[in-house]
């Protein structure tokens, strides 16, 4: 058992170096770009055009397609930097700390488009583009605690002490997950309940949630290739002094 | 079809609401890969300035 943990370990860390990572990557890539637009395109016409019109909403519940994914992934993607956060302090592997630092900006965006679409979608079903209810509060100070992350990071000239600097600030800031799950059984809120759970049958019809679910994958999908980019470009920028930068990607791009 | 299309975009008064959802997501999304994309062209251009 120790043995092959051991094996799997060492074939994360020989995976993630970076002229190796930069290598299969490259391979990857046109593969995830078309999987992303396939999958994205096709959630998103399902559930714009062809779900069927909400008896209460009508058709501003659409926003549901864009919103709920935003929201599911601005939180998974904190869940993820903090498991990279943790890798970070404990391995001490390089690839993890880059890994986190690609991924705070992707978080940070779904995070406020969650927000946005929500305060768009709050004004003609609540009447008011805020209000400073549980859910809508925890999710702004993610936004916020996603912003320091960045912040902080940028603040560091030493790459590998901004690396553990922000492993640290989001192994803390995970406490905040929990809290915007359940702040909408918590305290009173205008927010309605989670749209899915994992014990329970969703509360839509399936021709509602079937292009939801669409949806949230085709999002998962978009994180995972925004991230390779970002992880590109981020392992480019802290390696171009190193032979490998020059031998293998720079001959790439001619 | 005309009618078809202007019914998709209006949805019933609640198109504006819809729309600029969907603009906002292709924003930000586009963001996201223009900013990889400017870090690597930097340092393509520091890179051919070196050897020249």
């Amino acid at each position: 058992m120790n043995k092959m943990w051991n094996y799997i370990k060492d074939w994360f860390i020989e995976m993630g170096s970076p002229p190796l990572f930069f290598k299969w990557s490259s391979k990857v890539l046109p593969w995830l770009i078309f999987t992303t637009i396939i999958i994205f395109a096709l959630g998103l016409t399902w559930g714009l055009f062809y779900s069927p019109t909400d008896y209460k909403q009508g058709d501003v519940y659409r926003i549901i397609y864009i919103h709920v994914p935003s929201a599911i992934l601005g939180q998974s993607i904190f869940m993820f930097m903090a498991v990279c956060g943790f890798i970070t302090m404990v391995w001490r592997v390089k690839i993890s700390g880059m890994l986190l630092k690609a991924a705070a900006p992707i978080g940070a965006s779904f995070t406020l488009l969650a927000l946005l679409t929500g305060s768009i979608w709050g004004k003609p079903t609540w009447g008011t583009w805020w209000v400073w209810d549980a859910r809508l509060t925890s999710t702004l100070i993610l936004f916020f605690i996603y912003a320091a992350i960045i912040g902080l990071h940028s603040s560091i000239d030493d790459k590998s002490k901004a690396d553990r600097a922000i492993s640290i600030l989001s192994i803390v800031g995970i406490a905040i997950i929990p809290i915007i799950k359940k702040s909408v059984d918590w305290w009173q809120t205008l927010h309605q309940p989670s749209t899915f759970s994992l014990t329970s049958a969703p509360s839509m019809t399936p021709d509602m949630y079937q292009p939801l679910l669409v949806c949230v994958l085709g999002f998962y999908l978009m994180f995972a290739l925004l991230l390779t980019m970002n992880l590109r470009a981020e392992v480019i920028v802290r390696e171009k002094n190193k032979s490998w930068v020059s031998k293998q990607y720079l001959s790439e791009d001619k | 079809m005309i009618e078809q299309i202007s019914a998709i975009i209006h949805m019933d008064g609640n198109g504006l609401y819809v729309w600029s959802c969907f603009l906002l997501l292709i924003l930000i999304i586009g963001i996201n890969i223009y900013m990889p994309t400017r870090k690597l062209k930097k340092v393509n251009k520091e890179s051919q300035s070196k050897t020249q």
